[in-house]
């Protein structure tokens, strides 16, 4: 996002902030419209349900509408301070209600899963409608591990920067990145493996690179 | 570059995010020449173009969500008005801050009690002194100085022993133990018994009680009965002495062990 967008966009909500305090209704309004869909998106997207997105949205608000004067710009944007509840709050439902996705092993999508993956099709997404690729994305982003799943969410759906990702996920940047770079690799597989079941897939042979 | 370094590139390639336009180039040139690296970075794309389109699809959160927040805000308004009523009207407590409450409440009470027995048991001890009848109750309602030890002493029964009969022990409860019966009855005496003049006990403003062993037989020059069987068994008395250091007043007390044997209970000694 641009900078200085994002500094407007800033000032703005911060000038909202105020007027909540000031027990503004209309200002509150205008906040919620204006966050209320990706805070509900991120809970729905990390969490996979619909009830913990309603809540968590439904408490970040209540978060905000309260503690309105809490908010310090020093400290970061709102955008981020807005992410960090947003997360924090699903975090705490997930951890409460135990909903996690099945684990995978580590060694799960090994080097050699990657070979095959070169080695099946060019384009394994191709045959999807863009309708179908994205339903087949969400249902394969809930089968990843929470620590994945979140990144995707942050910086693939929100498309937020690695920084601000890491700002939101509370570690280090390099820890996102490789993160997000695993997270890749296992829904290509997934998504690949979704393909695969329709139709065959040809055989190619071995990828061979000397450069 | 190779494929290794093509590999750690081609997610922020995809994502179209590499900082650097040379590397880029290098990567870009990379996968033109390699089949294997061309395919990685065609479905890297292919990813990347589905998270876009994901990204840019919307979803808001149900209508009614912003209906309730709206009236819980319009509540907190119209609530911040009438000041505290409302913030305990509000306040929903978490079950960890029901506990420490309810844990406090408990130390608070058992403090308040420990203060009331201690309290009690002091009042108790200077009514019973005060209230001892006999010719020198004047001198005893002096201000009396006790030792740590002497504080379980209460009020002295006319008749000791009948005091107990009461307590005979029912079968289907448990029975306490002996320290447990000793620590909760009240120690049982005798009247103070004079041992100087009443002029002296007259100017007596202040003393102190002081517990001692005697032989049983002491008991007998004081006009007391004691157990003949019991004869070699010393016998505790509190000894009132005045600021002079001179023994002013006598009383015996009564033995727990002697007590059990007297109402015919087992003593676990």
């Amino acid at each position: 996002m641009d900078p200085r967008q994002m500094a407007l966009d800033d000032a703005a909500d911060l000038e909202l902030l105020k007027r909540i305090s000031d027990g503004e209704e209309a200002a509150f309004v205008t906040l919620y419209r204006r966050w209320q869909g990706i805070v509900y998106r991120c809970a729905l997207r990390i969490s996979g349900t619909t009830p913990i997105a309603e809540d968590v949205t439904q408490e970040v608000f209540l978060a905000l509408m309260n503690g309105a004067s809490r908010f310090d710009p020093g400290r970061g944007s709102f955008a981020s301070y807005v992410h960090g509840m947003t997360r924090n709050h699903v975090m705490r439902r997930i951890t409460r209600e135990r909903i996690f996705a099945p684990f995978l092993d580590d060694g799960e999508m090994s080097g050699s899963d990657s070979g095959n993956l070169l080695r099946r099709t060019p384009d394994p997404l191709g045959d999807l409608t863009h309708k179908e690729s994205v339903e087949s994305l969400h249902q394969a982003i809930m089968t990843l591990p929470l620590r994945y799943r979140e990144v995707v969410v942050w910086c693939e759906l929100e498309e937020l920067s690695y920084a601000e990702a890491a700002l939101v996920i509370g570690c280090p940047e390099g820890t996102v990145r490789s993160r997000l770079h695993r997270a890749r690799s296992l829904l290509l597989a997934k998504l690949r493996d979704r393909t695969s079941e329709d139709a065959p897939v040809p055989k190619i042979g071995p990828a061979r690179c000397l450069s | 570059m190779n494929c290794t370094h093509f590999e750690t590139l081609v997610q922020d390639l995809a994502r179209e995010c590499l900082a650097e336009e040379t590397v880029n180039a290098q990567a870009v040139e990379h996968a033109a020449s390699c089949p294997g690296c061309a395919r990685r970075l065609a479905a890297e794309k292919a990813l990347t173009a589905i998270f876009r389109h994901a990204a840019s699809e919307k979803e808001d959160a149900p209508p009614r969500i912003e209906a309730a927040l709206i009236s819980s805000f319009r509540e907190r308004r119209e609530g911040s008005s009438q000041g505290v009523a409302w913030w305990f009207m509000s306040w929903r407590p978490s079950p960890l801050s029901v506990r420490v409450a309810l844990l406090l409440v408990g130390i608070l009470l058992s403090a308040v009690y420990i203060q009331v027995r201690h309290f009690a048991g002091q009042t108790g001890t200077r009514s019973a002194i005060q209230s001892t009848p006999g010719p020198q109750a004047g001198v005893l309602q002096a201000t009396v100085k006790e030792s740590a030890a002497d504080r379980g002493v209460s009020q002295a029964p006319p008749t000791p022993t009948a005091a107990h009969m009461d307590a005979s022990p029912s079968k289907n409860r448990r029975q306490p133990s002996d320290a447990q019966m000793n620590a909760a009855q009240p120690e049982v005496a005798t009247d103070f018994i004079a041992l100087t003049s009443a002029a002296e006990l007259s100017s007596m403003e202040s003393g102190q009680l002081v517990r001692v062993m005697l032989p049983r037989s002491s008991m007998a020059s004081f006009g007391l009965p004691f157990n003949q069987e019991l004869r070699e068994k010393p016998v505790a008395a509190q000894v009132l002495i005045g600021q002079d250091g001179v023994a002013r007043a006598i009383r015996f007390l009564q033995d727990p062990d002697v007590r059990f044997v007297q109402i015919g209970m087992q003593s676990k000694r």
